[in-house]
């Protein structure tokens, strides 16, 4: 127990790694904090409107969803990934050891966050109920975070011991992708379906003008959800179950299936660590007789893209989702489900803002340096151009951006709407995702993250997305703030959109100038 | 004591092991010799089963090859690039390792550190490391554990030459206690120095093996191996 204990502050140490910067680590505190404030808002909003039965109901759902969020996140890629496969394989250390502590220390950390967030839950259930109903109800809410998690790794596991059937492994993460949104939403979709009618109604009678008529609007919403919830069998099940039995059973569970996870990824340990040795791989090379120093650039950002199919996989994730989001959000529309008059008097430029952000949120532009690892090396040794590197970094992520922008604008048309203006919003949702690459890899270029063993902390556990989300953003919301306040002026929608359209060009050359100024300033100093 | 019978290895259409045969003997230091691309790193990974062979048969100590804990208790295995945990202390690593393979003699690890001049660093996070000391942060290990046979990649890359000399000290005093060595490299000087036999591989086959002073009877290893790439090629 002692040696696993061991291997697990081994795992833990290297997924969950500190960043070195004390500005980083002063950043990701405050960004707990902010976290950790809002979630206590959400809940004590939720403590006001609703009974104390339908607050513990939602602060279960909240816990669950947040959790489900951070796994999936977090832990999935580090449990699943075969990095550590070089440092094991040749060592007397069986598989399920091995699996075991990933497991544990991959999702230690996100349910330890959880469970101190909840614990302004557990002090308001004090004062709802008695100390031993508010233990239960806060033990309950963490047993049900584990199980969730266990129940996730299990379905992945079993996806996982098929992924040499995927032709690639940027297949395999796609796949594995489509089943946590899949599985994380289709609860969501379920209530949505079965209770379409009346969600409609609540939404139709949406009421801010007030915030008593908003608090009751919401809580119209929320009943519902809590009334179906109440209805199902096995919620049924469990609440006519006494205590003790139903967290024993909830043990077992959670039992039984972190045995049945680690069984199934150990017993493919070994054949899909050897996968990465069966088969020689040539990344191609294009252009390769035409004279163009750029294109020597985007070939390089190209071969740093190709060398890790979880970068392939966040590149081809940062070109689909604005488009699957623009499907969802026009289906909702031309179904009728949403019969909000503000969402359907807007829905042109809420289109635009959703394709905008949607094309932003992705994590490729943020972290361009970082990705290179151990290739960034050879950009500081050789004689490249830090200015075309970074212009070719842009492009990339640009070209990525341009891409998911024109398809969501394509199939925008595609369902019967489109006029001159959305062509002017076709152009300020491009020159707003440029000019947002162009700031994004600013700080990424001083601090790159590059010594990463797994390519998702190069990405997703890399702090700088937070800080290029935290001065990229901030553009983007002022814009959007600027363009409702001249809505909201009366001022008619083409001359809007043309100031916006001016706004933007003129944010793409300043930006474009101020880089290519600083640099030139920093070249001609001695 | 290691037996290799058409060990044979291919990256989809490339062969890179075409039936390498090779034994070595308890208390052997056999040198894996020959150029870039012949094999060597494959085949050594190929015993350690950190690659899957297509062909063949490994044997260790009259244990097969497998996934098994027996197998790999067989050897310790030192690859060119070490993998770590960056954030984790060199002792505490050894620590675990040596726990793996039931061997917890303190004063023997700590005797080791002394002579590898590692002190001061031992204690240091191994993401901070040089090449060179990840190589003696290995070969601490290695010694420590003494298992039936030491398996190195160009373990010599990267040291400085007061841990070279200890290299060689260890490494007699490991033989002379039964141990059994195979490594690779490319120093043919220290190759003619420390190995009993050598076995040169060329293009995915042993072209050569030999005891050395058999071979040092014809000239310098340096001589016979120009000759056989020259001839070969």
């Amino acid at each position: 127990m002692k040696d696993n204990m061991q291997l697990i502050k081994f795992f833990l140490t290297s997924f969950y790694a500190k960043p070195k910067q004390p500005v980083i680590q002063v950043l990701l505190i405050i960004a707990f904090i902010y976290v950790a404030i809002q979630y206590f808002v959400l809940t004590l909003i939720i403590y006001f409107i609703e009974t104390p039965e339908e607050y513990l109901f939602y602060n279960i759902l909240l816990s669950n969803g947040v959790t489900y969020i951070l796994i999936s996140y977090f832990a999935i890629s580090v449990v699943f990934s075969q990095s550590d496969f070089a440092i094991f394989a040749h060592l007397p250390i069986s598989a399920k050891r091995v699996v075991m502590s990933k497991i544990i220390s991959g999702v230690a950390l996100p349910i330890i966050v959880v469970s101190i967030l909840s614990i302004p839950t557990f002090f308001i259930l004090l004062i709802e109920f008695k100390l031993a109903v508010a233990v239960k109800s806060i033990g309950f809410l963490l047993v049900m975070n584990v199980f969730i998690v266990l129940l996730l790794l299990f379905i992945l596991s079993i996806l996982n011991h098929f992924r040499s059937v995927f032709i690639n492994t940027s297949v395999y993460l796609f796949v594995r992708m489509i089943f946590i949104v899949g599985i994380g939403i289709s609860p969501m979709l379920y209530f949505l379906i079965k209770n379409y009618h009346a969600i409609s109604i609540v939404l139709a009678k949406l009421d801010a003008s007030t915030i008593s008529a908003l608090s009751a609007s919401i809580s119209d919403f929320l009943d519902i959800g809590y009334r179906f919830a109440m209805q199902q069998s096995l919620v049924e099940t469990l609440l006519s179950l006494n205590t003790v039995i139903s967290f024993i059973l909830l043990f077992a569970l959670c039992y039984l299936l972190f045995k049945a996870t680690i069984k199934m990824i150990a017993s493919k340990y070994y054949e899909h660590g050897l996968l990465v040795s069966r088969i020689e791989k040539t990344t191609k090379v294009w252009g390769r007789d035409i004279q163009s120093s750029l294109l020597n650039y985007l070939q390089r950002e190209y071969w740093i893209i190709q060398s890790e199919p979880y970068f392939k996989m966040q590149a081809i994730l940062g070109i689909i989702l604005p488009p699957i989001c623009t499907i969802i959000f026009l289906t909702l529309i031309q179904t009728n489900i949403v019969k909000a008059e503000w969402i359907v008097n807007n829905e042109s430029f809420l289109f635009a803002y959703m394709v905008l952000f949607m094309s932003c949120m992705n994590n490729i532009s943020g972290t361009p340096y970082s990705r290179e690892g151990k290739y960034y090396a050879s950009s500081m040794t050789m004689p490249f151009d830090p200015q075309k590197v970074y212009m070719a970094k842009v492009m990339t992520s640009s070209c990525i951006g341009t891409i998911s922008v024109v398809i969501s604008y394509i199939i925008y048309m595609l369902f019967g709407r489109g006029d001159i203006i959305t062509g002017l919003h076709l152009l300020i949702t491009l020159l707003l995702v440029i000019t947002y690459n162009l700031l994004s890899p600013l700080y990424d270029r001083g601090h790159p993250l590059l010594e990463w063993s797994n390519p998702s902390e190069a990405i997703k556990s890399n702090p700088t997305v937070l800080i290029s989300m935290l001065y990229g953003l901030p553009l983007l919301i002022v814009i959007g703030l600027l363009h409702f306040s001249l809505l909201s002026f009366n001022v008619s929608l083409s001359i809007s959109a043309a100031i916006i359209l001016m706004i933007a060009i003129l944010c793409a050359i300043t930006i474009i100038y101020k880089i290519f100024n600083r640099k030139n300033l920093e070249c001609s100093s001695p | 004591m290691l037996s290799i019978q058409n060990l044979q290895k291919s990256y989809g259409q490339h062969e890179v092991l075409k039936g390498v045969e090779l034994k070595i003997e308890k208390g052997e230091i056999l040198g894996f010799v020959g150029g870039n691309g012949a094999g060597k790193t494959t085949t050594l990974n190929c015993i350690a089963g950190l690659i899957e062979q297509n062909c063949g048969k490994i044997m260790i100590n009259n244990v097969a090859k497998s996934q098994s804990l027996e197998y790999k208790k067989q050897f310790y295995y030192i690859p060119d690039t070490i993998h770590v945990f960056p954030n984790i202390a060199a002792y505490d690593w050894i620590h675990y390792v040596l726990k793996l393979y039931e061997k917890t003699d303190n004063e023997k690890l700590q005797n080791f550190i002394n002579i590898f001049g590692m002190e001061k660093s031992i204690y240091k996070p191994m993401g901070t490391y040089s090449y060179g000391m990840l190589h003696k942060m290995a070969l601490i290990t290695a010694f420590t554990i003494s298992p039936p046979i030491l398996i190195m990649d160009e373990p010599l890359n990267g040291l400085d030459p007061l841990a070279v000399v200890a290299f060689k000290n260890c490494m007699k005093e490991y033989v002379e206690k039964g141990g059994t060595v195979l490594f690779s490299t490319h120093l043919l000087d220290v190759a003619e120095k420390i190995c009993q036999s050598i076995s040169f591989l060329k293009d995915g086959k042993i072209v050569l093996h030999e005891r050395v002073e058999n071979l040092l009877v014809d000239g310098s290893l340096e001589t016979i191996f120009m000759e056989k790439q020259a001839h070969e090629g």
